[in-house]
């Protein structure tokens, strides 16, 4: 009965007034930046990170959480009304979705989009709850070898599903391991590459770098590009799919949240991913394939079951083990950490009101963002018409008022121009800066075990295939590294994540 | 294999581009770490990790940029300086005024000169959306958040 006492734990937290107010406007920015494009769930998270240091953790969390999955549910507004997917994972919801909107069904394609949603998130909500104390329960008998052995294969796994040239990926988190050296060395006190700043003596600020490399950057790369937008005219009604639609979906947002569930705790995985492959997988099903992509319902109930489900098990590996799976995961790391919470299986542990009432407002969040979204949909739809010009000044202020927060002095504003620069210098090469914050963030903690690691073996590295959780670890990594070889696989990849950005 | 590759322009500049990042931070950092002691595996000094990586970093920007000479054309997209001069002068303008002159100015002219950055630029939000955007950085980060940021000028 752990588990229910948990939840209502959870529950009695999260209904505190303070925390449905966070939770609440969490989800409103999610929708909002999920239907505005141009702006991702990261940009936002990072830009906000920095005024959430006066909260509560528990309500930072909360409301950053929100933003994450919130982003989810908008995203699909602007991928059916606009064409535009607000998100990458709403890429797929296009597809269909705005065929549907064409055909005048606009209302049942979001109306499906956000029940499968909710459905999802349900079930991802109950999964996180169920699965992360005996996952955290494992992760406590770990030691350093195997702590390095675990983050080893996040990177790699994350490299690997990630998308792009995976020797530049690679290159990418070593650079972002290099830059997490900079500032004190905790075991000498010599400093290392602070080029003689104080600013710099404790590493340089996570806000800065994230803000600068991720809302700058985009910023910078945005305003090179034309900025037109076709917002459909003409009214959306009838948003509930009838009974026999909704019927006929019913499997699909099942397999779609069983698949997004399964994918979102894979290390490199989150929102991204999981829906091309439900959109695939119905499409394989499906009795009437040439559907798919003239307004077939299905196509948008299934991606959208699998975003959400992926959005919220994402969150497994971070709350259970501290490791991030994706760079928005990493964000969270950045914020547990600025807020003195320490990532690791003894999150669950020793702070049960913090950890259990981000569960349960993740619940509580989707059936708000239902809300938010349905009978408000007129709204969003009509924010889809502001144009860019309008956002990216505002933008530039909340990145210069962030970044000033974060240290309350501006060497964090100069810090931020030139990773902004470096963001967009990544953005005009076609690399992604992703995998490079995964290293950053994990950089500095994969020194610390592999030195501890190195001092408890006296120097062997064979520590590291000696205890066997480890070795298992580092089986699966080269097993990940071989199966990428295999040609049909890469090829598949490719395809999948062509279009992904972040 | 493709028979045509030969004939082709060939030169990915974005990989050239990449390269030399490489080599450029692998350098610095290299300089930087030069008087940190290295240790051993069993007891690593603080230089060890830092200039491994730079290391390795800056033996994988050379390979990528000669390799790039040899991969099929690609360029990168002009820069459009105009742009990016602006936007980086507006963060920069904001970090040199918010001290002294206080968050209204600042913010004032962050939006003044962002919105040149914009391809279109009218002139009736030239005027009210930095006084809009000043009044909610004021209200919502000083008054709310309370930040520790002046409102006006020190100096009145």
């Amino acid at each position: 009965m752990d588990f229910l006492q948990n939840l209502s734990l959870g529950f009695s937290v999260a209904f505190s007034p303070i925390n449905l107010l966070y939770c609440f406007f969490g989800a409103l920015v999610g929708t909002l930046v999920g239907v505005l494009p141009g702006i991702s769930p990261l940009n936002t998270v990072a830009m906000l990170l920095p005024f959430t240091f006066g909260m509560e953790p528990t309500s930072a969390l909360i409301m950053l959480a929100g933003i994450f999955y919130g982003a989810q549910y908008g995203g699909s507004t602007s991928a059916i009304l606009v064409n535009v997917p607000g998100e990458t994972s709403a890429v797929v919801t296009c597809l269909d979705g705005h065929q549907l909107a064409k055909q005048g069904k606009a209302g049942k394609a979001l109306g499906i989009s956000a029940i499968a949603s909710f459905i999802a998130g349900t079930f991802a909500t109950l999964l996180v709850a169920a699965i992360s104390t005996p996952l955290a329960r494992l992760a406590l008998s770990f030691n350093s070898p195997e702590y390095f052995s675990l983050m080893l294969m996040g990177l790699v796994a994350a490299v690997i599903l990630g998308g792009g040239s995976t020797a530049k990926s690679i290159l990418m988190v070593l650079l972002g391991v290099l830059f997490g050296l900079v500032g004190i060395d905790v075991s000498s006190g010599a400093a290392r590459m602070t080029f003689g700043f104080p600013e710099l003596a404790e590493g340089m600020d996570f806000v800065p770098v994230v803000v600068g490399l991720f809302g700058v950057g985009e910023v910078l790369f945005n305003l090179e590009k034309k900025q037109d937008r076709n917002v459909m005219k003409g009214k959306i009604k009838g948003l509930l799919p009838t009974r026999k639609e909704f019927k006929e979906c019913t499997p699909s947002i099942i397999r779609g949240t069983l698949l997004g569930s399964i994918m979102g705790v894979l290390p490199g995985g989150g929102a991204a991913l999981p829906p091309f492959a439900s959109y695939a997988l119905e499409k394989k099903l499906s009795k009437h394939p040439e559907r798919f992509g003239q307004g077939e319902l299905k196509g948008v109930a299934g991606p959208e079951a699998a975003n959400n489900a992926g959005a919220q098990t994402s969150f497994i590996p971070l709350l259970t083990m501290g490791i991030p799976s994706n760079s928005l995961m990493a964000l969270m790391i950045g914020a547990m950490m600025i807020h003195g919470i320490q990532p690791g299986p003894l999150v669950i542990q020793n702070q049960p009101n913090m950890y259990w009432g981000l569960v349960a407002s993740m619940w509580i969040g989707n059936l708000m963002l239902v809300i938010i979204n349905l009978p408000m949909v007129r709204m969003w739809a009509s924010l889809l018409k502001l144009p860019y010009r309008m956002l990216f000044p505002a933008i530039i202020m909340f990145c210069c008022v962030g970044a000033f927060a974060s240290a309350n002095n501006t060497f964090n504003i100069w810090l931020m121009i030139i990773w902004g620069l470096v963001g967009f210098f990544f953005k005009k090469i076609g690399i992604s800066a992703a995998p490079m914050i995964l290293g950053y963030v994990l950089g500095p903690m994969l020194e610390e075990n592999f030195r501890r690691a190195m001092f408890i073996s006296d120097g062997s590295l064979l520590v590291f295939v000696q205890r066997p959780i480890s070795a298992v670890l580092l089986g699966v990594t080269l097993v990940l590294l071989v199966i990428l070889l295999i040609p049909s696989v890469k090829k598949v990849r490719d395809a999948a994540t062509k279009d992904e950005d972040d | 294999m493709n028979e045509n590759i030969g004939k082709g322009k060939r030169g990915s500049w974005p990989d050239t581009a990449f390269g030399i990042f490489l080599i450029i931070v692998s350098a610095v950092a290299l300089i930087e770490t030069r008087n940190l002691k290295m240790g051993t595996t069993m007891d690593m000094g603080p230089g060890f990790m830092p200039r491994v990586l730079a290391s390795i970093l800056g033996v994988a920007g050379v390979v990528t940029v000669v390799k790039s000479a040899f991969k099929p054309h690609a360029k990168i997209e002009r820069v459009k300086l105009r742009s990016l001069i602006l936007v980086c002068a507006s963060f920069a303008a904001f970090a040199l005024l918010l001290p002294t002159f206080g968050v209204v100015v600042a913010t004032v002219v962050l939006a003044v000169l962002s919105m040149l950055a914009g391809e279109e630029v009218k002139k009736k939000e030239l005027i009210i959306y930095p006084i809009v955007l000043a009044a909610f950085t004021t209200l919502a980060f000083v008054i709310g958040l309370k930040l520790p940021m002046s409102i006006w000028p020190t100096f009145l």
